[in-house]
């Protein structure tokens, strides 16, 4: 009888609570997914060499939630960090000529993200033009 | 670069990097294994891509890693069969409520807790791709896992398996592993199904090949165990057909969906339990993939673990956290289940230590959630960081909560030999035994004594898998030496054991079965031209008990026997010894004091209080002479036709312990006659 009472403290509570648990937690929402490969594109000649990357650029996006890592495709050890707060992306990188550029995005989707938009700002330089962009996701057909 | 050419080159480098920091920590008193895991995390982004960039991408180019990555799974296939050969379900017989309640409760604690953990993690580290149920599950169950081959070995180290403790948590774990790879066969089947139509399919296909195995596969190793027997060796034939059930075994997992390392580890765990038919096959695959391929899948999980992912507060604080329910979960609920079930909370404690320990398993488990996209690039850093924690503390924590001290006094109330003069004798050679159970018999009262024969056969530290051949063939190197126990109704205990360090290994024994005396034969070292060296010195410098090492150069009865005394506490020792053999009739002992002819008659003639010509035996006789060198003269008396002398190891005789200088030792040269040479052990010195 103490067996069966220890067995069902020490099993059988945490079971049943473990069901509640992942009844709780479908209701939760973690962040849109961005993980993937993404074609960024800017206006013609709005770039200068502040822009990180070049217009139609491919970049695959490393994602750990919240945080995102960006990676130009074929240049592995270039990587900007990101994060993503709601549906409103931030990141930062460095450019040839601009100390640093900050990438302020809104994500669009429904569960994965379809489209990424906003702007390059570069950082501390008010004076300086910013840049729009857009991503959206790669598919091979467009290489 | 060429591929293979590469290729090449990364093995050679993760091979020289895996066995220097193994070897490193195996010198801090950790498991090899937890070096290696280090080694694949210095190689990796973490360290050598930050450190040097280019060397890191000219040595790991991100599209030769699928060659690597080819290896190491390999490499994990036939590592997980090993680990199921090593479950035996011998294991689970017998344990009782104990190990039952424990055991579940040591998975569903933290399992719940995981997936706790899951609530929070999920909104953070996580994202809409992954559902939150199969994110739960996987938490859960990679918290579970107890790294059980670690485990054993570690029990098996310190002389604990038959510990109550060992016992039920070698039970615990094993059921750990089976039901932990369970869970994540379900996980891995849930986050691969398209639909319900394909969930049934792989339910359905499991539970066929789950049959199929128990029901087919099984009697067929039967046979091929059979024909083992037979032949008494495990031909190429045979082993290729094993190997060829292996792959399609993990390639029937794979297919339907479950992963090839469950298949892998389902072969092993359900293989006959033949010792000598597992022992060969463990044999036969072991080095190469522990040696050789388990690096590798060490080195490209680093490759994928970026600590650098870790790069604000809030992620190291989640981190901690991860580490933190991992330890409460595991330690926490272990620990509690077993005292709650009659354990101390002492041998509660090391159970839950030990259960904590998460290991290579861990990184499995991990690598496959990453694989899915379960678990995300910067959670797999903190799983890989706590992996490697709880790994770590495991030796420390357990010397702190069940320190071998306390292991040796249980395993002395549960032997019972509290009381007797206890008789070690290690044997290296097979025909040195009965010569020093003769001895042993000379010098120790056989009506209040106990003795135990031990003989340690050599093993690589990072061997995992060697049960069973600690339990097979070692005994025989003692089977002289029962026979003329047998023979003189003498009750001898034998002790057999693989061993990383011969001397360590004698002292840890000698101090759990609290021996009084060391007695071992001598053989030339190696290294060294003393007499004293090698593992004889490890064996005189550590150990608590007196040590015994005879020289035999004579056979026969000792008639005449010399003890020459200077008044050493190691001489005192000898005199002790004396006295014991004094005891055989027509046995003749001489105690020979030279003292300097200008000596005072104010000094004591043998410098202690108890003056040998005290000694109420009658065929014990001492001998007063002169001489300005003690060992000259020794030496000159030595030639007069003893059967044997026996000498305290100090200096005055040029008998020091020492490493593996070249020493004169004059007398052990110069002496015709066999030699027993004692040191007072530690315990008295």
């Amino acid at each position: 009888m103490k067996t069966f009472g220890l067995y069902f403290l020490l099993v059988g509570l945490p079971v049943i609570a473990l069901v509640l648990v992942l009844d709780a937690g479908n209701r939760l929402k973690a962040p849109i997914t961005l993980e993937g490969d993404w074609v960024f594109t800017s206006p013609e000649g709005a770039a200068g060499s502040c822009l990180p990357l070049a217009s139609d650029r491919r970049v695959r996006i490393e994602q750990s939630g919240h945080w995102m890592t960006f990676i130009i495709y074929g240049r592995t050890s270039t990587r900007w960090r990101g994060r993503l707060r709601g549906d409103s992306l931030e990141a930062t990188a460095g450019s040839q000529r601009c100390d640093r550029m900050i990438l302020r995005a809104v994500v669009e989707g429904q569960g994965r993200a379809s489209t990424i938009s906003g702007r390059w700002m570069p950082h501390e330089c008010p004076a300086c033009p910013e840049i729009p962009v857009a991503a959206t996701p790669y598919t091979p057909a467009e290489e | 670069m060429h591929t293979l050419l590469t290729l090449l080159l990364q093995i050679a480098v993760v091979l020289v990097v895996a066995r220097v920091t193994g070897w490193l920590f195996r010198k801090i008193n950790q498991p090899q294994v937890v070096g290696e895991m280090t080694a694949g995390i210095l190689l990796g982004p973490s360290v050598l891509g930050w450190l040097a960039p280019g060397v890191f991408g000219t040595l790991f180019p991100s599209e030769s890693l699928i060659h690597l990555n080819t290896l190491s799974q390999v490499g994990l296939v036939l590592f997980m069969f090993l680990v199921g050969l090593e479950l035996d379900p011998a294991m689970l017989r017998g344990r009782g409520h104990v190990a039952l309640v424990t055991s579940h409760a040591s998975i569903v604690t933290p399992f719940f807790f995981g997936s706790l953990l899951a609530l929070y993690l999920y909104p953070s580290l996580s994202d809409q791709s992954v559902n939150f149920t199969e994110f739960a599950l996987f938490m859960g169950a990679a918290m579970s896992v107890t790294a059980f081959p670690v485990l054993a070995r570690i029990l098996r180290e310190r002389n604990l398996l038959q510990s109550k403790m060992g016992a039920v948590t070698i039970a615990c774990a094993a059921v750990d592993d089976v039901t932990a790879w369970c869970i994540l066969a379900g996980v891995v089947a849930l986050v691969r199904a398209t639909g319900v139509t394909s969930v049934l399919i792989t339910l359905g296909g499991s539970a066929l090949y789950i049959l199929a195995m128990i029901f087919l596969v099984r009697p067929l190793l039967r046979k091929l165990e059979t024909t083992y027997n037979y032949r008494g060796i495990l031909s190429q034939d045979v082993f290729a057909l094993v190997l060829l059930l292996l792959l399609a075994s993990a390639w029937t997992t794979e297919w339907l969906g479950i992963h090839a390392l469950f298949g892998a580890f389902l072969l092993g765990a359900i293989m006959p339990q033949d010792k000598s038919f597992v022992h060969e096959l463990t044999e036969k695959i072991e080095s190469l993939t522990v040696v050789f391929l388990l690096p590798l899948f060490f080195a490209y999980t680093g490759l994928r673990t970026q600590i650098g992912l870790l790069d604000e507060k809030a992620l190291w604080l989640d981190a901690a956290i991860v580490i933190a329910v991992a330890v409460a979960g595991k330690f926490g609920g272990s620990t509690l289940a077993a005292r709650l079930t009659g354990l101390s909370w002492r041998e509660a404690g090391g159970l839950g230590v030990l259960m904590n320990t998460r290991g290579l398993m861990e990184l499995v488990i991990l690598s496959i959630g990453l694989d899915l996209g379960v678990i995300s690039p910067a959670l797999f850093a903190m799983m890989v960081l706590m992996a490697l924690l709880t790994t770590f503390m495991t030796t420390p924590l357990l010397e702190l909560i069940y320190p071998p001290r306390l292991i040796r006094q249980q395993a002395l109330e549960d032997a019972g030999v509290l009381g007797a003069y206890t008789v070690l004798i290690p044997v290296s050679l097979p025909s040195s035994g009965p010569v020093l159970l003769d001895v042993a018999r000379a010098i120790a009262p056989p009506d209040r004594s106990r003795f135990y024969a031990l003989y340690l056969s050599r093993i690589d530290n990072e061997q995992l898998f060697s049960r069973k051949k600690e339990e097979t063939d070692d005994m025989s190197a003692l089977q002289p030496l029962l026979d003329a126990a047998k023979a003189y109704e003498l009750d001898v205990h034998p002790l057999a054991f693989v061993s990383g360090n011969i001397g360590e290994d004698i002292t840890s024994v000698a101090q759990t079965k609290a021996a009084d005396l060391v007695l071992m034969g001598w053989h030339k070292p190696v290294l060294s031209q003393s007499i004293l060296s090698g593992t004889v010195y490890d064996v005189m410098s550590n150990v608590k008990a007196d040590v015994a090492v005879y020289m035999a150069r004579q056979f026969g009865p000792w008639r005449r026997v010399l003890v020459p005394y200077g008044g050493s506490i190691h001489d005192r020792a000898a005199l002790e010894l004396a006295r014991h053999i004094a005891r055989t009739d027509g046995t003749e002992i001489t105690i020979l004091h030279v003292v300097k002819p200008d000596r005072s008659d104010a000094e004591p003639r043998l410098g202690f209080s108890g003056d040998a010509e005290s000694f109420a035996e009658d065929n014990i006789h001492l001998k007063v002479i002169e001489g300005v060198d003690p060992l000259e003269s020794a030496v000159s008396e030595a030639q007069r036709n003893y059967d044997l002398v026996i000498i305290g190891a100090s200096e005055e005789w040029g008998l020091q312990p020492t490493l593996f200088t070249y020493r004169h030792e004059r007398f052990a040269r110069s002496c015709p006659a066999s030699m027993l040479i004692i040191r007072r052990g530690k315990a008295q010195t």
